[in-house]
């Protein structure tokens, strides 16, 4: 027997609540109310989702696209992102960073936290999907509407970004 | 772009960033909100567990016997575990920690848990169970672990004299509940398994 919509919406989609709290907490303004939004907006479409896959990938676009909507509210036209024009890793070359793992552990989530939002948004949204919640390049290219290799690319430059931000507050 | 080379200085910085980012997917956040909004605008239904004669679960249980796991307030009143406790207590008990004792059958876990003055729910004597017996604030609560493929799927039981427990579904952690009370016990049925799963199992005890 096919299971209703608030069946499945607890059974497929509020485990994954948490991980979509922690990721609105690194966008700016209220986390709880972009989540609630896009709960609301992943039950309404919960007959799309095909059960057999993993949820993850399909409510963290609705968690953006539900965050772009917001934005455009606000800003109605949003920057678009030249990576030729993002700040490179020469300012702390690897040679600066002696044992990396031990200097970043250092870190506190929070102050993790806190240079992340620092980054441009499409960066961040970047380094949310393919570092903090592990989607594969493949996935994380479909969620952000762009291709693969870019996806790659923005990761790698976004952990130098990264790097420098975590560098320079903590001098 | 280039694989990554470990000895590279630049990869090693690169994994060693993508590591520590990676530990953020374990930060804690508060659902209380989040939890009051979606009860309020997607209402559960109350899910009846229809108490059924057991039947062969595929799959095979081993009985422990676990620690003291505080996570109850003493009181003479009956103890109400929050889903993030629940949780905690599932995470707890899969992970081994504590001392365990494999006993064989139910009657075996009964012989050893009726000093407690608690017994398990019936279960089919041809599997081998795990029984976690905890004392909580003064509170016993007994686990039985089952491993359902390869998340394993815990039922608590306490009596319902010691712990509230009222017929619903909760979610904490990753780890789903199903909890009602039946018979005078408070039974708890969870894991990371869909919650289908878990009323599926549910329907197999027989109290």
């Amino acid at each position: 027997m096919a299971r209703d919509a608030t069946q499945r919406f607890y059974a497929e989609i509020w485990p994954h609540a948490a991980m979509l709290l922690r990721a609105a907490r690194l966008m700016g303004g209220d986390a709880d109310d972009l989540v609630q939004e896009t709960l609301l907006k992943a039950f309404k479409a919960i007959a799309s989702l095909d059960p057999d896959t993993n949820p993850r990938p399909w409510l963290l676009t609705i968690l953006r696209n539900t965050r772009v909507d917001q934005l455009r509210r606000v800003t109605p036209e949003l920057a678009v992102i030249d990576l030729d024009q993002l700040a490179d890793d020469s300012a702390s070359p690897a040679a600066t960073w002696l044992n990396p793992q031990e200097i970043l552990e250092a870190f506190s989530d929070q102050q993790m936290i806190d240079a992340l939002k620092k980054l441009p948004e499409e960066i961040l949204w970047t380094l949310l999907l393919v570092d903090v919640e592990g989607i594969d390049h493949a996935q994380a290219a479909v969620v952000l509407g762009i291709p693969v290799g870019t996806v790659k690319s923005r990761a790698f430059r976004g952990r130098a970004m990264l790097r420098q931000i975590l560098a320079s507050a903590h001098k | 772009m280039a694989a990554q080379n470990p000895h590279d200085p630049q990869d090693a910085l690169d994994q060693a960033t993508l590591a520590r980012l990676a530990k953020l997917r374990s930060t804690p956040v508060d659902m209380s909100r989040l939890q009051q909004f979606v009860a309020r605008e997607i209402p559960r239904r109350r899910t009846r567990l229809f108490l059924r004669p057991a039947i062969a679960l595929a799959a095979s249980i081993v009985l422990m016997v676990a620690g003291t796991l505080a996570f109850f307030a003493f009181s003479s009143k009956p103890a109400m575990a929050s889903p993030m406790e629940m949780a905690q207590l599932y995470n707890d008990v899969v992970s081994g920690k504590g001392g365990g004792m494999v006993v064989h059958s139910v009657a075996e876990a009964n012989r050893m848990l009726a000093s407690k003055d608690q017994s398990m729910p019936n279960m089919p004597d041809d599997l081998v169970m795990s029984c976690c017996m905890s004392k909580v604030h003064n509170k016993q609560v007994a686990c039985l672990v089952l491993k359902d493929q390869a998340n394993p799927i815990i039922v608590t039981v306490a009596k319902a004299a010691d712990m509230d427990m009222t017929d619903c579904q909760q979610s904490a952690n990753g780890v789903n509940m199903v909890m009602a009370q039946r018979g005078g016990k408070s039974i708890c049925v969870m894991g990371k398994v869909p919650i289908a799963r878990l009323i599926e199992v549910a329907g197999q005890i027989k109290t």
